[in-house]
């Protein structure tokens, strides 16, 4: 490991003896031959139990994020998003609308259209019964 | 033919690489040991432990390292970060234990000198900051060079300078008798 190049710090006559001296008394008591033995079955049983196991994290977090969904939209808890792409019909503006006049207001919610754009739309006889019957 | 050399090869490159192991445990075990020792504190067993962990990773990660040296430092690397671990573990369980009386056993160090010397020794080392007492066991006690410090330590050379200088000043100051005694008592 040691390099050419590599350096240690400059100590005093002092403090090399009071480093000498903290090393010496702060030492563990050197591996016999029976303890190395000790150590080394142990470093291999310990390699044999621990097989390398393939990462399964990211695995595992989807599981449990379907899961998860899955509980939660059981119980009712979560309600996925409404797809937003499609036309929305109006309740509260059907409200006190009669059967008759659906076919005109459906239509304008479909294509989102202004009134003045109905003309474009509906057939002539359609307009001649919304002319009479919706003042238009 | 072909078939048998393809079958023959798994074999082969496991005891080549399980003998090169063996032989890179033989040669830096007690170093090691010893390292880890005087990191976690003058406890053998979380000494083992950190060490046979560090084992372990430089056991799977032989086939990547070509060369002995850069596979030693990272080994090495991998104790310091190891006792790293471990003194903070051990801060949250001297916590606990302290919360909780009777709780966790203080593990026997089997250690050579003085015992009550060695003790003070540990404390005076643990009131140093983790990177202070990294620099000065890895430098001062285990050898290893300013560059090689800083290369395990993953810290410029320059700051582990600065650790070291500041780790021996608080030393010198917490371990004055031994500062000054020069009767070389030393086992």
């Amino acid at each position: 490991m040691t390099q050419p190049r590599d350096e240690w710090p400059q100590l005093d006559h002092a403090e090399e003896q009071f480093v000498r001296r903290l090393t010496a008394h702060y030492a563990p008591k050197p591996l016999t031959p029976a303890r190395r033995v000790a150590l080394d079955e142990a470093l291999w049983a310990r390699l044999h139990r621990q097989p390398r196991q393939p990462r399964l994290t990211p695995a595992f977090a989807t599981v449990a994020v379907a899961l998860l969904i899955t509980c939660l939209s059981w119980s009712g808890l979560f309600i996925p998003p409404a797809h937003d792409g499609g036309p929305r019909i109006s309740i509260s503006a059907m409200s006190s609308t009669e059967p008759w006049e659906y076919e005109l207001l459906y239509a304008r919610e479909l294509t989102d259209t202004a009134e003045r754009d109905e003309r474009a739309i509906l057939p002539d006889d359609y307009l001649g019964i919304a002319r009479v019957f919706l003042d238009k | 033919m072909m078939e048998e050399a393809l079958v023959q090869e798994p074999p082969t490159v496991t005891l080549e690489l399980e003998q090169r192991f063996h032989l890179f445990v033989a040669s830096h075990r007690a170093r090691a040991l010893r390292l880890a020792w005087r990191l976690v504190g003058g406890d053998d067993a979380a000494a083992e432990d950190v060490i046979q962990e560090a084992f372990i990773k430089a056991y799977r990660a032989l086939g990547q390292f070509r060369e002995e040296a850069s596979l030693a430092t990272w080994f090495y690397q991998i104790v310091v970060r190891q006792a790293h671990n471990y003194c903070r573990w051990r801060t949250v369980r001297e916590t606990w234990r302290a919360l909780w009386p009777g709780g966790l056993p203080h593990a026997a160090a089997q250690a050579s000198g003085d015992p009550l010397l060695r003790r003070r020794i540990a404390k005076a080392l643990a009131q140093l900051s983790g990177s202070q007492k990294e620099a000065f066991v890895l430098v001062h006690m285990e050898g290893f060079s300013v560059r090689e410090a800083s290369a395990l330590m993953e810290k410029p050379e320059g700051t582990v300078k600065s650790h070291l200088h500041r780790a021996l000043q608080a030393l010198r100051s917490e371990l004055a008798d031994l500062a000054e005694d020069t009767g070389g008592n030393a086992p």
